[in-house]
């Protein structure tokens, strides 16, 4: 991922044209198409990119954690920079909705709470816990006194999220689209949004201005040359950069062959973008398709199982100098990065390592590409 | 003059015997749908294209696709199936559609809701049971009605046989339905014949029915083909053939109507399959194939003259029909609840609802039957009018089949003798051609009709009420005493006047008239109808007398006046 030089001083005031739920109200994920408004003498972007967003934590969940400490948000508390407000430092300023293991260790000792203590004794244990909790879980369950000044001591910075860029700017000039799965959870006897993702998904108003910035990812970028073939492999939000490729090289007018390899639950109720690539294909930009719906039959498929069943032609695209590109979820990626070992070894006859290095050299010659995610 | 042949002929003379490019339509995974041209010839091998209309709009705003699902329709000549074919059947529902069954106005079964990659399954599936699907749809001759008398138990297995030749004798022969689903053989380009249909098939559907006096519970009338059985002691003397009947028209479109069927006369069981085939060829010859809205064979006797028509079919037959024989009909329903055979076995019509077979909370026929299928060993015979008989079933299984169809609201008994004989088509959601509600709407409507019916003393009066979503007629709405055809959302087309026997054709009485309409015309009428009839009249009877309703008497001149 390439560095944004300040984040916070790059950052451009979008607003918020659409935010549309493209799965369906069955369905197990609720992902939003988001579009923003940008000005492109400012802000501009290429496909592959991801969007940095900032974000303010639920109004909901600041009152909640205050009441829970019963702290009064109108305390003033000084962050660096100047004083502002408890509530404004926790909706604006502070990491509420992702746990940090050091945030567990310190408020085992500030609740002396020792079975916590003792599990933060344990590094993995530590993670596990510090990962399906927002800090609110943690006090809620080990209740401790505590001040203003204490409390924005022990949380962290709220930090921007990203978002893989879903658009070209050749077709969008001065927009921006998302793809937004909003992260909502029930757990320890409450609702949980994720910070971000709920922001954009529930909160944000029309016109209300979003901070956000192009985090370039030239890891992640489409061939120099038109003509190369691309298989776009991604589950879930991992579609979202191949929207943005698809519509650049439409644009461009580029003739080379594309492949989708798409992943997810239900194919009547998260196809995302089904549209989109059947416009695509009707235009003849779209020259193979292969789906696995997780959840539509008793037995799951995933992507992976779709590569391996296709091994010989994944391997003839290969041949045709093919670049290969994986988004979405880490666990994904990795089960795709064994499969793609497994189709070198069965299909190509290579052993392990040969199957290892040949990935090692697609890699170099950046033709095998990874935006992960977890 | 020469208009250029249909579109839809183009589609099956391009598809090499109905193998159109089904097998890459199945293929794609990025559609739920087929290829437009598939989805013609689709129907052929007894599956419709369909999508759910209330989520057309909001899916596109998704970025979806409309929610594609098939409809397939069995073909079960005479609607007769054994309880394990049954209990297939049932499986499959559960299975691989949305769960329910829905018993059709044409004696078989229909799944909605399959997806494109279940259809091989369900068709494999039936097919283990040795139920197929081809020419459930399509421009062929479409499942063969059968009365499905339990009482007269022999004659009925030689009359249902019958049934069963000329619907073997009228079956597409391409290879195209074994190839496609059943993993069969392929067969090389040029080898397959089709010697009854030639390769454009025939011009439209064709329809085919036998009576067995004194019911006409198959509305033999209303079907292109018409058989009716005369017996004489328990044995069958041979048929009186009827051709030309149908019911769909076309809003605002003068040149079409109802038809009620003609008779070509008298003949011996011998000559039923060269009779069937000769007036199948000669609309195949002579049907109109440029223009679908006049496809259908009452226009072509229309057109060439019913003796010109019938020389023909006499000429092809290589036989002459004799008189057709008298014959009396005295009903167009069903008989529900327990009735005795001559062979001393019982047979128990059910009675379910639109012929919708789906478990809710509290409510379940769909598991009802499967309970019954398992105990059964006689037969079920889905009736025309969407019910279903229990049939066979000997005096000491009697007790526990009627036990389990109480218990899971399969009898008639509590339903007034209106709603016994009501008969709705599907309609909204799925039906692509659907003006309005049928199905949904029906049940809220009859409770509105079965108040009127209190309060004008008519609670017990049996009439034969019926409602279609559009003209098209799927639910024979032109042979019934009173039907609501619809015209657009909320609003119907008022009919009145059939005779329930089904041997007279109603007439649009009021156009476009919402519910409060209706009902108020419906609450006259019914008024009117109280004060005037006489002992044992029918309200579409006294319609008649009393001159509200003129009686459709040729349908092609005085049907829009
Ligand atoms: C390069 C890149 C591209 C990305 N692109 C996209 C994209 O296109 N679309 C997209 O939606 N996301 C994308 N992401 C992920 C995105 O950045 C955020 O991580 C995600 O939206 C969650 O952020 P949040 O603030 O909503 O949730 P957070 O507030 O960060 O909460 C997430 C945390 O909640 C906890 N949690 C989540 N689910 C549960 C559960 N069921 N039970 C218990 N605990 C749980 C976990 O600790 C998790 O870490 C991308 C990430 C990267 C790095
Ligand atoms: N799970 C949530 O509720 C949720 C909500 C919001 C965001 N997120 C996070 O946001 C990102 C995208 O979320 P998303 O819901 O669009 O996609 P996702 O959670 O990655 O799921 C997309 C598809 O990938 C499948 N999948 C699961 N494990 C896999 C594996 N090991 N290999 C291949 N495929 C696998 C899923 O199947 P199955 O689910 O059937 O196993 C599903 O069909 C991910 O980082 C995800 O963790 C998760
Ligand atoms: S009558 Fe019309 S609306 Fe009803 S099922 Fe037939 S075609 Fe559809």
């Amino acid at each position: 991922m390439g560095k944004p030089l300040d984040l916070k001083h790059s950052c451009y005031p979008a607003t918020l044209l659409e935010n549309r739920r493209i799965t369906t109200p069955d369905a197990i994920a609720d992902v939003r198409h988001l579009a923003l408004s940008i000005d492109p003498k400012v802000l501009s972007y290429r496909p592959g990119d991801a969007l940095g967003v900032w974000f303010h934590n639920d109004p909901a969940l600041v009152e909640a954690l205050l009441a829970e400490l019963s702290l009064d948000g109108a305390a003033p508390v000084s962050l660096g920079d100047g004083e502002l407000s408890l509530r404004q430092a926790l909706s604006e300023r502070l990491e509420l909705t992702q746990l940090h293991p050091t945030g567990v260790r310190a408020w085992a000792d500030l609740a002396r709470a020792d079975d916590l203590s003792e599990l933060a004794a344990d590094a993995a244990r530590l993670r596990a816990y510090a990962g399906e909790r927002q800090f609110i879980d943690l006090v809620a369950a080990h209740p401790a006194r505590i001040d203003a000044g204490t409390l924005v001591g022990l949380l962290r910075p709220l930090q921007p999220r990203l978002y893989s860029i879903a658009s070209s700017q050749a077709e969008f000039e001065d927009e921006v689209h998302l793809t937004v799965s909003v992260v909502s959870y029930q757990a320890h006897g409450r609702d949980h949004l994720g910070g971000a993702s709920g922001f954009l998904g529930a909160r944000v108003g029309d016109r209300d201005p979003v901070r956000v910035y192009v985090a370039e990812n030239e890891g992640f970028r489409l061939p120099e040359d038109g003509a190369t073939p691309v298989i776009l492999i991604g589950a879930g939000t991992g579609v979202a950069p191949y929207r943005a490729f698809l519509q650049a090289r439409a644009a461009n007018g580029d003739a080379g062959r594309h492949w989708l390899v798409f992943g997810n639950r239900h194919f009547h109720r998260d196809f995302l973008y089904q549209l989109d690539w059947q416009a695509q294909r009707k235009a003849g930009r779209l020259h193979r398709v292969s789906l696995a719906f997780s959840r539509d039959d008793a037995e799951k498929r995933y992507v992976q199982h779709r590569l391996r069943e296709e091994g010989r032609e994944l391997l003839r695209w290969l041949e045709d100098g093919a670049h290969l590109y994986v988004c979405g979820a880490t666990a994904m990626g990795q089960a795709v990065h064994r499969a793609l070992l497994e189709i070198l070894a069965g299909e190509a006859g290579l052993d392990p390592d040969a199957a290892e290095d040949y990935l090692d050299n697609l890699r170099r010659a950046a033709r095998y590409h990874r935006d992960l995610y977890a | 003059m020469s208009a250029p042949l249909h579109e839809n002929e183009r589609i099956k003379l391009a598809s090499h015997y109905l193998r159109g490019t089904l097998a890459q339509s199945l293929a794609d995974e990025l559609t739920g749908a087929l290829n437009p041209d598939d989805a013609q010839i689709s129907k052929f091998h007894g599956f419709y294209q369909q999508d759910h209309r209330d989520l057309r709009q909001e899916r596109r705003e998704r970025y979806l696709e409309p929610y594609f699902g098939f409809m397939l329709r069995a073909r079960l000549p005479g609607g007769v199936c054994t309880p394990a074919q049954w209990l297939a059947i049932d499986g499959i529902g559960r299975e691989l559609t949305s769960g329910s069954l829905r018993l059709t106005t044409r004696q078989s079964f229909q799944y909605h809701g399959i997806l494109k990659r279940h259809i091989k399954p369900v068709i494999q599936g039936i097919n283990r049971v040795m139920i197929d699907s081809l020419g459930g749809c399509g421009d062929v001759n479409r499942n063969v009605l059968c009365n499905p008398n339990p009482v007269e138990s022999a004659l009925h297995r030689e009359v249902h046989e019958w049934a069963k030749r000329i619907s073997e004798c009228l079956l597409p022969r391409t290879r195209a339905y074994h190839e496609l689903w059943l993993d069969g053989e392929q067969v090389g380009g040029g080898e397959d014949v089709e010697p009854l249909y030639g390769e454009s098939y025939l011009p439209r559907k064709f329809k085919t029915a036998v009576a067995v006096p004194p019911h006409n519970d198959v509305d033999v009338y209303a079907n292109d083909l018409g058989f009716v059985a005369i017996a004489e002691e328990g044995r069958l003397e041979g048929f009186n053939v009827l051709a030309g009947g149908g019911m769909g028209a076309t809003h605002g479109d003068k040149s079409t109507f109802p038809r009620l069927a003609d008779p070509l006369g008298f003949i011996e069981p011998h000559q039923t399959l060269a009779v069937a085939e000769a007036v199948v060829s000669t609309q195949r010859d002579l049907g109109d194939r440029r223009d679908r809205v006049h496809a259908r064979l009452k226009y072509t006797i229309e057109r060439i003259g019913l003796d010109a028509f019938r020389a023909e079919v006499e000429r092809r037959a290589g036989l002459r029909f004799a008189p057709s024989r008298p014959v009396r009909f005295t009903d167009q329903g069903d008989r529900y609840g327990w009735v005795k055979g001559r062979d001393d076995h019982w047979h128990l019509t059910l009675y379910i609802e639109s012929g919708r077979l789906i478990d809710g909370p509290g409510h379940g026929p769909m598991t009802g039957l499967r309970e019954i299928a398992r105990i059964h060993q006689g037969d079920f015979r889905i009736t025309p009018n969407q019910n279903l008989i229990v049939a066979g079933v000997p005096e000491a299984r009697k007790a526990g089949i009627e036990r389990l169809a109480r218990a899971h609201g399969l009898l008639a008994e509590e339903r007034s003798a209106l709603r016994r004989n009501g008969l709705a088509c599907v309609a909204l959601p799925t039906c692509p051609l659907a003006m309005a509600e049928a199905e949904r709407y029906f049940p809220d409507f009859m409770d509105q009709v079965e108040r009127l019916a209190h309060r004008h003393g008519l609670a017990d009066q049996e009439m034969v009420i019926r409602m279609t979503g559009c003209p098209n007629g799927c639910a024979r709405p032109y042979l019934a005493e009173l039907a609501l055809v619809g015209k657009g959302p909320g609003h119907y087309n008022l009919m009145l006047g059939g005779d329930g026997i089904g041997k007279r054709l109603n007439r649009l009485y009021r156009e476009n008239l919402d519910e409060t309409a209706i009902l108020a015309e419906i609450d006259s009428l019914f008024g009117r109808f109280a004060a005037n009839r006489q002992p044992g009249e029918r309200f579409g009877d006294y319609l008649i007398r009393d001159g509200l309703v003129r009686a459709v008497v040729n349908p092609a001149e005085d049907y829009h006046d």
